[in-house]
């Protein structure tokens, strides 16, 4: 049973621990520094936690299971760029052929893969490593795809891959969700891949834009692992779920608001989703001052809102996309804000407890 | 320390040999010179950022810096 939340931060990552008394912070690695996504592997319980410096760029760090030591590792490098080579994204700017963020990190393969992990970037290079991250390989495939030079920056200025779903029916087909690019899917483990964003749109602009899979702006995707064939996506516009693999999708609306960036689905039921709504889309804060989570038990026929435990008044919590949890029971929730709350749930949302309310902005959260 | 090199960029590779990791703290996946760090020869900024190719003398100081800021 998952007993602990980790929690990046742009001062580092936290451990959230339930004792006596309630929900604490029981502990800081890395303080001071921008982590921005951690990872727990469960094949061989070694934690990853990703490092933005700014000045210094992105940085890997690797936990042997138990310890407490970190060790710094290779972060996955963009090979040189030919000589010559013009390569512009969807707003016609060069692209940067140097990791700009680590803005996914997933384990890779089956439950006999140890040590194999995959890891989507900024500006769009999709990485797997077989080694514990030792060593990374970009996935060429999709990297020299030319439906990649559509990709572009939504709320970032370059595009990126956030979102990494391994069919748990077959670890050989994997689906990746970019902002903004769509959705693409590989069958064959990486060798051909293909768009599968079909169906999601914009709710305004040119029909040709709107409705263009490689322009679509999907801020989470997440695959029901019990039913594989269910997929939620929170975009940009709307929220959309597809119920047959992700082939197409379907649009569903939520009161208060379909805008958010933070989805989970439940490990058993994918009918039932959460999501974290707000204002759209130029605002960013929470309807009302509210800060509220929509579940649907429907698969989006019918939300309930829930509040209970969260602030009502003058509360300006954004969840970004990693920023909301849900452990492998399907029972607990977590998710941590851009103003350093973070609230834990214990009965699916229904109610919540606060864990901390002075933390720094948090990235990610993680039940390990 | 002392490195020897006519380049800047053969100097900071004389160092970064002896330093595992350095090199990717000052030089971004393509090799050229990430945004917030600043490289001085004998006090004056150098030129080219992306290859590093400013000439060095043998008695040159090299000064490697960073920005830093935010909150």
């Amino acid at each position: 049973m998952q007993k602990t939340v980790m929690i990046s931060t742009r001062k580092g990552l936290f451990e959230a621990t339930k004792a006596r008394g309630g929900w604490k912070i029981s502990g800081a690695h890395f303080e001071g520094d921008n982590v921005t996504l951690m990872l727990r592997d469960p094949r061989d319980g070694t934690d990853y936690a990703a490092l933005n410096h700014g000045h210094f760029g992105i940085k890997l760090h690797r936990r042997d299971k138990g310890k407490k030591k970190w060790q710094e590792i290779d972060a996955p490098k963009y090979p040189e760029k030919p000589e010559g080579l013009v390569d512009k994204d969807g707003w016609g700017k060069d692209v940067n052929w140097s990791t700009q963020l680590i803005w996914a990190l997933e384990c890779a393969g089956g439950a006999k893969d140890k040590g194999q992990l995959w890891c989507g970037t900024m500006p769009g290079g999709l990485f797997r490593s077989k080694d514990r991250g030792q060593t990374w390989e970009l996935m060429e495939s999709l990297w020299r795809h030319p439906d990649r030079n559509k990709w572009l920056g939504g709320g970032a200025d370059i595009p990126g891959i956030h979102s990494i779903c391994v069919d748990p029916r077959d670890s050989n087909i994997v689906r990746v969700a970019v902002s903004c690019g769509g959705v693409w899917r590989t069958e064959d483990d990486g060798k051909t891949w293909a768009q599968s964003g079909h169906g999601m749109k914009f709710d305004n602009g040119p029909k040709s834009e709107v409705e263009s899979p490689d322009g679509q702006d999907p801020h989470m995707m997440v695959q029901c692992p019990a039913e594989p064939s269910k997929f939620w996506v929170q975009h940009h516009a709307s929220i959309f779920k597809s119920v047959n693999d992700g082939v197409t999708w379907t649009n569903v609306n939520a009161k208060p608001s379909s805008f958010g960036f933070g989805v989970v689905v439940h490990p058993k039921d994918g009918d039932t989703a959460w999501f974290v709504p707000g204002i759209k889309d130029e605002k960013r804060i929470p309807v009302g001052g509210a800060v509220v989570v929509t579940r649907t038990r429907d698969g989006g026929k019918t939300f309930k809102t829930l509040k209970k435990g969260l602030p009502q008044k003058y509360a300006y919590d954004v969840v970004f996309r990693h920023g909301l949890a849900l452990d492998d029971s399907g029972g607990k929730l977590v998710m941590g804000s851009t103003t350093g709350n973070v609230w834990v749930s214990e009965d699916q949302g229904d109610s919540w407890v606060q864990v901390s309310s002075t933390l720094p902005q948090v990235y990610a959260v993680r039940w390990v | 320390m002392l490195a020897e090199g006519a380049t800047v960029r053969t100097v900071l590779d004389v160092v970064f040999a002896t330093h595992d990791r350095l090199g990717s703290y000052v030089l971004d996946d393509q090799g050229a010179l990430r945004k917030h760090m600043r490289i001085l020869v004998n006090g004056r900024a150098i030129r080219d950022l992306e290859k590093q190719s400013d000439a060095v003398g043998p008695h040159d100081e090299v000064w490697v810096m960073q920005a830093l800021s935010g909150g």
